[in-house]
């Protein structure tokens, strides 16, 4: 049987369930903000002695780990109460997690680990992969000093997202040269300052176990996706698959081995004379809007590699 | 472009969220087909996300606040590129959400979730 750790909103899941339907393949999705729903229970006379609902550890095969949410409960009348026990419902689930171990197709603690920008840059560099000049940092001497200070980016260390009454997104975007006037606001909070890569245009690849999912996004066609091609929400922007050359590939395997991961949406620049730069590697990326817009099969691969991993730990 | 001098550095780029980076997607969990269905067509909602569907490449940012189809589209993509492709942007739905980002102390202060990996 294949786990699927989801939530019921996730309808990237819904993609690797039709996938599993059509194969007619034994699979559970556990949306987890319902555990509190099921019949739980975990033993310990082995790592499989656990069950939740109808599914009994021994018969997991795979895991797939996609956004799970917190498990949910609203039935006291106590707040307090109600956060308790969602408290050890997710206790619970973490436990059931650790049971997995091996048998997670990309482990939440490879993800987690992986999710980690400034080590990403490293291992990308080391990979072989260009990496746009840049440093980390809230100083401004840095700033100033290493680097060219003259068409720089700016991104988050973490996530884009400023939540609120009036919630804020931070993409990428162009600075300005930076002065000492910028101190007391640049020491706030580090960020990630890079040299722009002027592009032909944005790449996404895919990786899923040993295959590979290039995509050329067309993001230079207007002027608000040229710097970030996720800004303003547009879905109409082209996607192409593009076949790689094998030194970038290459540098994916190795970035992909030393974090850890069997899957990862890895985001290159492909600049003005076709050379490949590093941005970011997303350990569990979005994915299913490609599949859609290129019919690149991504569900499919990754079903492969949950039906291969299963089997690795049958033997 | 006017800075904002006295807040970090950063906000002075952060855009306010439109509607088009939270599609509100209209419909309901499918037991039964262990999918999101569609609530006007009762449909899968993958399904009206066919890609061969000339409609969905085409469209505008004005006409994606009006379409529900677009709205899968934008909930595969947009949204959840900005804030939830980072695990843990649901910040207890990670098992080493908190290893990474909370210490033992305050842990026992604001975090239930009492992580066994914490470090």
């Amino acid at each position: 049987m294949i786990l699927l750790v989801t939530n019921k909103r996730d309808i990237t899941t819904d993609y690797i369930v039709k996938e599993l339907r059509n194969r007619q393949l034994n699979y559970f999705r556990l949306n987890t903000e319902s555990l509190a729903n099921y019949d739980c229970s975990i033993g310990y006379d082995s790592v499989d002695d656990w069950r939740i609902g109808s599914v009994d550890g021994s018969q997991v095969q795979a895991a797939y780990f996609r956004r799970p949410l917190p498990p949910e409960y609203t039935r006291s009348k106590e707040t307090s109460e109600n956060d308790y026990i969602k408290s050890e419902w997710l206790a619970f689930l973490k436990s059931v997690y650790a049971r997995l171990d091996d048998k997670w197709f990309n482990s939440p603690i490879a993800i987690a680990l992986a999710e980690d920008k400034p080590k990403q840059l490293l291992i990308a560099r080391k990979a072989g992969f260009k990496v746009p000049a840049g440093v980390i940092t809230n100083l401004v001497d840095d700033i100033i000093h290493k680097t060219t200070n003259s068409q720089l980016i700016i991104k988050p260390v973490r996530q884009g997202l400023v939540e609120g009454e009036e919630e804020r997104v931070i993409f990428t975007s162009r600075i300005p040269e930076i002065t000492m006037d910028y101190k007391s606001a640049v020491s706030q909070v580090p960020s990630i300052f890079q040299q722009e890569v002027p592009k032909r245009y944005d790449v996404r690849v895919t990786v899923v176990g040993s295959r590979f999912f290039a995509v050329a996004i067309l993001s230079q066609v207007a002027d608000q996706t040229e710097v970030d091609w996720r800004k303003g929400g547009r879905i109409d922007l082209h996607h192409e698959a593009i076949d790689l050359p094998q030194n970038i590939i290459d540098s994916c395997i190795e970035l992909m081995s030393k974090l850890n991961l069997r899957f990862g949406a890895i985001d290159l620049v492909c600049d003005l004379n076709g050379d490949y730069w590093f941005l970011e590697i997303n350990p569990n990326g979005q994915w299913a809007w490609i599949e859609n817009q290129t019919k690149l099969p991504i569900a499919s691969a990754i079903v492969d590699e949950l039906v291969s991993h299963g089997k690795k730990n049958e033997l | 472009m006017e800075f904002n001098q006295t807040k970090a550095f950063i906000f002075n780029f952060a855009t306010k969220r439109e509607s088009l980076d939270s599609p509100n997607m209209e419909g309901f969990y499918s037991a039964q087909d262990d999918m999101w269905i569609d609530s006007g067509t009762m449909m899968p909602a993958i399904d009206l996300l066919d890609a061969d569907c000339p409609e969905l490449n085409t469209k505008t940012n004005v006409d994606v606040e009006r379409d529900d189809d677009s709205s899968f589209a934008l909930e595969l993509m947009t949204k959840t590129k900005v804030n939830v492709e980072s695990d843990d942007a649901f910040p207890q739905s990670c098992i080493l959400n908190s290893l990474l980002t909370k210490t033992d102390v305050a842990q026992e202060k604001d975090d239930n979730s009492m992580n066994p990996y914490d470090l």
